[in-house]
């Protein structure tokens, strides 16, 4: 039974389940069987930079690496680490206006750590899709709850450029001015008796009226790029098709990792549908069956393990149809890891398939 | 009863790393130790979920560790409000769709919102202790960052100089701890160090590494004849011990248990640790 390859390819789960090493293992493996693939990393923490020896100066670029498991061969592979910085850059050019690189409030929002990233990442997603440069675009998202607010960033462009603003930004598109601030300026003047002129009288009493100047340059500046955003929502449509994306849940034999992992199911429901695969990753059952216990103490020991894992099994079964398992991997070295997670990709075990 | 302790103690380290049940008990110990503490969790105060239903609440609730939930929006109109002078205005404030989109565009505006209604109410009562359950990795660099990135927006004003009264409050000598969370896992080690630095980049406060789930650390282990994948993981420990030893002040035993609650409990002797 092949896990067929499709145009999207999203790892989701919570931290530390080794989302990350199957996110590149999966995409070295696509690249090992022809395809051209892209990985991208939106996780803030950029722990695949050390996967794959990225550095961080690399960030917000895409860098083509060859041969990744150092193996003498020619295989090539495109890897992003996301820099939100660099996003605006690519918004500005498309844009042809240098309004946003400039505008201070968004610069500093834009900051690795600004926590724009999930909606800049919504955006980077789209802007390398339609380079249709790619077969595979393969991506590792930010761990956890995180991750849901990957998948509300969507809805957050839609309310931010929704009916109640447009108002406001059809009044600013109609101003021919050239001067940054008389523009804003002449807005608050102008929108007499509107329920967004109090509020923004209200917001310059506790901000101070500066920043509610800044703001609305900042506001007036998203705009003139609204294009780029809006068309982001488009994404979201080809990720809930079936035909376009698939979806790997991660979650490990750990112990928390299980609840986390019901939960994010839960909160992301829209997406990930019953025809989404879980892996099952950390699988000790083969080298556990394997130990022969011999105290006491050994055996508890033991029980806990199989135990663990048996209650992960059957807690994703009931809620999963289409369950892969990957082993453990017991080498301390990222790259090695890697390797070794590739191989299982060639070679997956599925449990509990009830479908094709 | 323990007097020599921090106000605000801020769990946090990658994903997974076991920072909800560490928070738990170790809430559980400062109680047991006669220290007035309040399990804190930013996450659980959803916008669109009652408290009620926030499942970390349930778990705090079901393992009797007193807990604190705050609600975004009670906290930012409360603030308001006193900005203002007027709790009407200040709810219509928070409730317009502007105000709910900058909260929603800009995540670090919330952790803002949630530390300041904190601090209040760490200076109301002058006995709480708060443990934050606080995001994973990146996203608890965001919330300090926030902080101060907002200081540089406002510039000027009552809410700037309201951030940096905050950020000076949470910078005090013996007021915070930052307790970073790693796993004895190589990458996970790197990663948690990694996270120190930067956080001391941004902010003068004390922290320390703590290793969660560690192997060595289990009652009889060093007797045992044990697995390739037990040995295995020993090894890697012993490796880590032995590169960031200096660094890495404390390793936390792994628990045998599969029921949250019974892990928990387990944890609650080792947690002076983290103190």
């Amino acid at each position: 039974m092949e896990l067929k390859q499709k145009p999207f390819e999203i790892f989701s789960g919570t931290g530390g389940v080794g989302k990350t090493t199957l996110a590149a293992s999966r995409a070295i493996h696509l690249a090992q069987q022809g395809s051209s693939v892209l990985l991208i990393t939106i996780d803030p923490a950029k722990r695949l930079k050390e996967v794959l020896n990225i550095k961080d100066q690399d960030a917000g670029k895409i860098v083509s690496i060859t041969d990744p498991l150092g193996e003498g061969s020619s295989l090539k592979l495109d890897v992003e680490l996301m820099n939100p910085e660099e996003t605006i850059k690519r918004i500005a050019h498309q844009t042809e206006s240098d309004d946003i690189v400039n505008n201070r409030i968004l610069k500093i929002l834009a900051r690795p750590y600004g926590g724009l990233n999930e909606i800049l990442a919504i955006i980077e997603l789209q802007m390398n899709m339609d380079k249709n440069k790619y077969d595979v675009i393969v991506l590792d998202t930010p761990p956890g709850s995180h991750f849901l607010d990957f998948l509300e960033s969507v809805e957050k462009i839609r309310t931010f450029f929704d009916q109640n603003f447009v108002d406001i930004f059809n009044y600013l598109g109609k101003k021919s001015s050239p001067s940054k601030t008389s523009r804003s300026k002449r807005f608050m003047t102008k929108v007499v008796s509107s329920g967004v002129k109090k509020l923004l009288d209200y917001l310059s009493k506790v901000t101070g009226a500066s920043f509610v100047e800044e703001f609305l340059e900042a506001v007036y500046t998203l705009y003139q790029s609204r294009n780029v955003f809006l068309d982001a929502l488009d994404l979201q449509k080809g990720l809930q098709d079936e035909n376009k994306s698939t979806w790997f849940l991660v979650t490990s034999v750990e112990q928390n990792k299980l609840k986390e992992a019901m939960d994010l199911s839960e909160g992301a429901k829209n997406l990930l549908t019953e025809k989404s695969w879980v892996i099952l990753n950390k699988c000790l059952q083969a080298q556990v069956e394997q130990w022969n216990p011999k105290s006491e103490r050994e055996q508890l020991v033991k029980n806990s393990f199989v135990e663990r894992e048996k209650k992960h099994e059957e807690l994703l079964s009931s809620k999963f149809k289409n369950i892969l398992r990957f082993s453990e991997v017991l080498r301390p070295e990222p790259l090695e890891h890697v390797r070794e997670l590739v191989n299982q990709w060639t070679d997956y075990k599925l449990i509990g398939a009830k479908n094709g | 009863m323990l007097s020599d302790h921090k106000r605000l103690y801020i769990i946090t380290g990658k994903g997974g790393v076991g920072k909800t049940a560490l928070s738990l008990a170790f809430t559980k110990y400062l109680r047991s130790q006669g220290v007035k503490a309040n399990y804190l969790n930013f996450t659980t105060a959803n916008l669109e979920k009652p408290k009620s239903d926030i499942q970390e609440i349930i778990q705090a609730k079901k393992m009797g560790v007193p807990l604190t939930a705050l609600n975004l929006y009670d906290c930012a109109s409360g603030y308001v409000a006193k900005k203002l002078k007027s709790q009407t205005v200040a709810k219509f404030v928070v409730k317009t769709p502007f105000f709910k989109a900058l909260i929603s565009m800009i995540p670090g505006f919330n952790y803002t919102i949630y530390l300041g209604q904190a601090l209040e109410l760490l200076k109301e009562d002058s006995e709480q202790v708060f443990v934050l359950d606080s995001p994973s990795s990146g996203h608890a660099i965001t919330m300090l960052e926030a902080t101060k990135n907002f200081g540089e927006i406002f510039q000027a004003g009552s809410l700037f100089e309201d951030t940096q009264k905050m950020l000076s409050h949470i910078y005090s000598e013996g007021f915070t701890q930052i307790n970073v969370l790693s796993l004895p896992i190589l990458m996970a080690a790197n990663e948690a160090l990694e996270l120190q630095e930067k956080l001391k980049t941004i902010a003068p406060i004390e922290s320390k590494v703590i290793c969660n789930n560690s192997f060595a650390g289990l009652e009889g282990v060093k007797d045992m004849e044990l697995p390739n994948f037990l040995s295995k993981k020993l090894e890697t420990e012993m490796l880590i011990k032995k590169e960031f030893g200096q660094e890495i002040e404390s390793f936390i035993p792994h628990s045998l248990q599969n029921i949250d609650e019974d892990i928990v409990n387990d944890l609650v002797p080792y947690m002076d640790q983290l103190v």
